[in-house]
């Protein structure tokens, strides 16, 4: 999700911030404030500026990863819909593509 | 069909299962075999070598990590050691979290030697494998030769204490602690009125 690719669009809404939950100290105790269960990795949630959960990439099929396959795209856009205010539909529309894009390099 | 799967289904239909027979004496079946899958070579001797660093490099870049490359050819006694030495446990997560490893072919030090020089290896012969560690960038940080690391008891044999430190010492430095770094994205999301897009991973 850092890719190069999708960076631009993303900030566009997010400031996004990647922790490795295997080598970053307190990453685990970060995770658990949004984690009821071990979900895989990478898992993702959005948050509003207070730090409140708005939505996970923990889908009705559980944990969608890095969105590979069309009900990942789903849940994925699902995400961004529930979380846009700056993002339009066109730049989420493109976002999607751009992930599908980078899944077929 | 074997007899008792037989009766089992004859049983369903109703009908009983005709006594057990001896069967018939029969020539012995050929045996047919698959040839087993010749095992996997540890220098990809086709492989497009400059591809192969930069897909690491790219790869290395989304999680700061650092790439090895071993310079290497499979005929080569010292340079088949390295996979033994990778399992140590001292060597726990090196190749799984710290370093992308790519082994570039060399061949009889008659392939890949420009691109070896391009990293600032000179090859000659006795001197495989060599290992060059790169940043994420690409940016060359440290060499060594297979020799440096080798076992002073026996010298076809990779240390892994040695091989270990050596990694330990070019890795890159652990990342920051999650939480400074959670609360610092908060506040610009503030400042900015964005949100957070919060992703855990692994460099894995």
């Amino acid at each position: 999700m850092a890719s190069t690719d999708v960076a631009p669009l993303l900030a566009k809404e997010f400031v996004s911030v990647k922790i490795d939950l295997d080598r970053a100290p307190g990453a685990s105790d970060l995770a658990k404030r949004y984690q009821t269960k071990d979900e895989g990795l990478p898992w993702m949630v959005i948050l509003d500026a207070d730090g409140k959960a708005i939505t996970t990439s923990t889908g009705p099929e559980g944990n969608i990863g890095f969105p590979a396959k069309p009900s990942e795209y789903a849940h994925f856009r699902t995400m961004l819909d529930k979380a846009k205010r700056h993002l339009t539909d066109a730049d989420i529309v493109a976002l999607i593509a751009s992930v599908e894009a980078a899944n077929k390099k | 069909m074997t007899l008792s799967l037989l009766s089992l289904v004859l049983a369903m239909s109703g009908q009983t299962a005709p006594p057990p027979q001896q069967p018939p004496p029969a020539a012995a079946p050929a045996i047919v075999q698959k040839a087993p899958p010749a095992p996997r070579k540890l220098y990809n001797e086709t492989a497009d070598a400059k591809t192969q660093i930069a897909a690491a490099i790219k790869s290395a870049a989304i999680d700061d990590i650092r790439i090895l490359i071993n310079w290497g050819a499979n005929d080569d006694e010292l340079c088949a050691k390295f996979p033994q030495v990778q399992r140590a446990p001292e060597m726990s997560k090196k190749f799984s979290d710290d370093y992308k490893l790519v082994s570039v072919d060399v061949g009889h030090l008659d392939k890949n030697l420009e691109l070896a020089k391009s990293f600032g290896v000179t090859l000659t012969a006795g001197a495989l494998p060599h290992f060059t560690v790169l940043d994420a960038k690409g940016t060359v940080l440290a060499q060594a030769t297979g020799k440096e690391l080798v076992s002073e008891a026996d010298p076809v044999v990779f240390d892994a204490k040695k091989t270990a430190a050596f990694l330990t010492k070019h890795q890159a430095p652990a990342p920051p602690d999650a939480l400074p770094v959670f609360s610092s994205a908060l506040a610009l999301a503030k400042r900015e009125n964005k949100e957070v897009f919060l992703w855990f991973a692994a460099p894995w």
